[in-house]
C-alpha cells in the first residue's frame, strides 16, 4: 500500500510533455484514419470503372490440383498448403 | 461477406485465404492464392484476370499484381518504374542500397554496363573449367552421403548443400576466389553473409519496427558489415592496384572485367567510395546464389526425379552430348564448356521447373505517369499509390496461357510457336524482364546445367518428409529440399 501511495505521490510528467504526446497520438490517428478512408474510397473507385479486384468469396479452395500435389508424398498431399510453394526465400527478388 | 469491406479492405478475403496456412508463408503465394480462387473472387469473370488489384492496407499498401506477363512486360520493359521501397529497404541491411538493384538512372546505367560484361555467356562458359572444381565437391559430398549398394541413405536438407556450392561458384566466377564453403565449412565471409540476410527485414507496416530499432540486430548488421567488407575490400583493392598501378592484365573473373572498365569510366568519388560499391555488388552476387540458385537447384532436382520419364529423357541426353562414361563427362566439360548449350531438354527441364516454382517477384513503385494499358477498358489501370508486385508464381501457372498449367511438360519449352504448348512471349519469366532483368542469369543456368549434368546420371534424389519430420521431432515443421539419396 506504501509502495502505491508513494508512486501516486511521485510528480508527474511535465504539462508540455503530456500535451506533446497527445498531440502525437491525435495526428497519428487523424493520418490514420485519413489514409484508410482514402485508400478504401480509392478502390470503391476502382470498382466503380471496371478495374477488377476480388469481389466475393464463395467457396475456399486452398488444395492444389492433384497433379502438383503428387511432388510429395501422401502425408503431405492432405496439407492443405504446398510445403514447395512456401519456402523460406526471404528476397524480393532475384532481378535487378 | 461484402465485396469489399469499407473498413477492413480485402483483409477479410486475406485472412480466409491464408487462414489454415501457416503464419509465414512467403508473400508470393498470396497472388497465387488469389488467382487460384479466382472463380469465387471474381464470379463476373471469364478467366483469372490478369491484374489483380488488392487492398490489404493497413498490412501493406495497396498492391497491383501483375499474373499476365504482358503487363509484366508494361511496367518492368516499357516503362522502368521505380525501385520497389520495400526492396530498397530489404537490400540497404546488406549493402546499404549500393547495389545494381537499388540504384537508378546515370549510376545504375554505368555499374550495370561493368558488371555486364563479365556476366555474358561467352565469359562464364569460359569459366566453367573452374567451377566444375567446385561441382566436383558437390557431387562427391552427394555420393558419400548416399547409401551403400545402392540403398537409400539418411535424409537430410539439400538446401544446406547448394547454398555452400552457389556462393562458392560465385566466388570463383566473380572474385576468382577458392571460397571453399563446401570442404571447409561456414567461413566468416558466408556467416556473415547468412546472418546479414536473416536480419534483413521487409518493412511493410508498422510491426517491423521492434526488429528496426532493436539494439541487438543494429551491433550485428554493423558487425556483419564489418566482417564482410574486411574481406572483400582488400581483395577489391589490390586487384585495382594490380591494373592501375603495376599494368597487369589481371584475370577473365567478373571483378577483373569491372575493374578494368573503372579504369575507363573515371567515377567522381574517392577510391574508397569505389571500393565500397564494388563491395556492394559483390555481396548482391554473394546473395543471389546463397538465395535463388541454392533453391532453384533443389527445386530442378526435386522436379526431375519426381518423373522417371524426364529423368529418362535427361539421362540419354547426357549419354549422347557429355559421353556415356560418367567419369569422362566432367573431362569434357572442361575441355568444351560449349557442350552445355547442346542439352535443350536439359535446359527445358530447368525452365519447367522453375516455371512451377519461381520464388520470388520483382516490385516498383507505381507513378502518376504510368497506368496499364488494358486491351478491351476504356480507362488506364492506375499505379499511382500502389506497389507493382509480378505475381509470378501465379503468372506462370495461369490456365488461360499455360495449358495442363499444374503439370511438369518440359516439352513445352520445345515445341514450335504453332504448338499448343507453347508459350506465349513474356509468360516465363524468371529473371525478371526489361533492361533490369537479372544480370547474373547465365551464371545461374550454366550452374544449374552443370549441376544437373554431374547429378542426374550418378544419384537418385527423393524426398523424405516422414523421416525428416520424425529427426525434427516437429509434425509440420517445413524443411525445403529435405531429401535422401541412393
Amino acid at each position: 500500500m506504501m509502495r502505491i501511495m508513494e508512486y501516486l505521490e511521485r510528480p508527474r510528467m511535465p504539462p508540455w510533455l503530456s500535451r506533446l504526446i497527445w498531440v502525437a497520438l491525435t495526428l497519428s490517428t487523424a493520418q490514420f484514419l485519413y489514409k484508410l478512408v482514402t485508400i478504401r474510397l480509392k478502390f470503391r473507385k476502382l470498382r466503380a470503372q471496371g478495374i477488377v479486384s476480388p469481389t466475393d468469396l464463395k467457396e475456399e479452395k486452398h488444395t492444389l490440383p492433384d497433379s502438383v500435389a503428387d511432388f510429395d508424398d501422401p502425408q503431405h498431399t492432405s496439407q492443405s498448403w504446398d510445403p514447395i510453394l512456401y519456402y523460406s526465400d526471404t528476397s524480393p527478388s532475384s532481378a535487378d | 461477406m461484402g465485396p469489399h469491406s469499407l473498413l477492413f479492405g480485402h483483409l477479410p478475403i486475406l485472412r480466409r485465404l491464408t487462414g489454415p496456412l501457416p503464419s509465414d508463408i512467403h508473400l508470393n503465394y498470396i497472388p497465387h492464392l488469389l488467382a487460384s480462387n479466382w472463380k469465387s473472387l471474381f464470379p463476373y469473370e471469364d478467366a483469372c484476370p490478369g491484374l489483380i488489384y488488392a487492398d490489404f492496407w493497413p498490412l501493406v499498401e495497396p498492391l497491383v499484381y501483375t499474373i499476365n506477363g504482358a503487363y509484366t512486360h508494361q511496367s518492368l520493359a516499357e516503362v522502368q518504374l521505380p525501385k520497389s521501397t520495400h526492396g530498397m529497404n530489404f537490400f540497404h541491411t546488406l549493402t546499404e542500397q549500393k547495389d545494381l538493384n537499388c540504384l537508378e538512372g546515370a549510376q545504375w546505367k554505368v555499374w550495370r554496363g561493368l558488371f555486364a560484361t563479365g556476366f555474358s555467356q561467352g565469359r562464364i562458359l569460359a569459366l566453367v573449367p573452374a567451377m566444375l572444381e567446385d561441382l566436383a565437391v558437390f557431387r562427391d559430398k552427394l555420393v558419400s552421403r548416399a547409401g551403400p549398394g545402392g540403398s537409400w541413405g539418411d535424409v537430410f536438407p539439400l538446401q544446406d548443400l547448394t547454398r555452400r556450392l552457389a556462393v562458392d561458384v560465385v566466388g570463383r566466377a566473380v572474385l576468382d576466389l577458392p571460397l571453399g564453403e563446401q570442404t571447409y565449412g561456414v567461413s566468416p565471409l558466408f556467416g556473415a553473409l547468412m546472418d546479414q540476410v536473416e536480419h534483413s527485414i521487409l518493412i511493410y507496416n508498422v510491426l517491423a519496427l521492434p526488429r528496426i530499432l532493436s539494439p541487438m540486430r543494429n551491433f550485428k548488421v554493423w558487425r556483419n558489415r564489418r566482417i564482410m567488407r574486411g574481406i572483400l575490400a582488400p581483395l577489391v583493392r589490390e586487384k585495382m592496384e594490380g591494373v592501375r598501378v603495376r599494368g597487369e592484365a589481371g584475370g577473365k573473373t567478373v571483378l577483373d572485367l569491372a575493374i578494368k572498365g573503372l579504369e575507363q569510366e573515371h567515377l567522381g568519388g574517392s577510391e574508397d567510395e569505389i571500393i565500397d560499391f564494388v563491395v556492394a555488388q559483390l555481396k548482391l552476387f554473394l546473395f543471389g546464389g546463397y538465395d535463388t540458385s541454392s533453391g532453384t537447384i533443389c527445386w530442378c532436382i526435386h522436379t526431375v526425379m519426381k518423373h522417371p520419364s524426364v529423368v529418362a529423357k535427361m539421362r540419354a541426353e547426357h549419354d549422347a552430348v557429355l559421353g556415356a562414361d560418367l567419369d569422362a563427362a566432367e573431362e569434357r566439360l572442361r575441355a568444351a564448356p560449349h557442350l552445355l548449350n547442346q542439352l535443350p531438354y536439359t535446359t527445358a527441364c530447368i525452365k519447367e521447373s522453375t516455371r512451377l516454382y519461381s520464388g520470388f517477384c520483382v516490385a516498383r513503385n507505381g507513378t502518376k505517369d504510368f497506368s496499364f494499358a488494358v486491351p478491351g477498358s476504356a480507362v488506364p489501370w492506375p499505379t499511382d499509390g500502389f506497389s507493382v508486385y509480378d505475381g509470378i508464381n501465379a503468372g506462370q501457372r495461369w490456365e488461360k496461357i499455360w495449358p495442363r498449367a499444374d503439370e511438369f511438360i518440359p516439352d513445352r519449352f520445345l515445341v514450335g510457336p504453332d504448338h499448343e504448348l507453347a508459350p506465349p512471349k513474356y509468360a516465363w519469366r524468371l529473371f525478371g524482364l526489361g533492361p533490369r532483368n537479372c544480370v547474373a542469369m547465365d551464371l545461374a543456368m550454366v550452374e544449374i546445367k552443370l549441376a544437373l549434368a554431374l547429378i542426374v546420371r550418378t544419384l537418385d534424389v527423393d524426398c523424405a518428409w516422414e523421416k525428416w519430420d520424425a529427426l525434427q521431432c516437429v509434425k509440420y515443421f517445413f524443411c525445403f529440399g529435405g531429401g535422401f539419396l541412393r
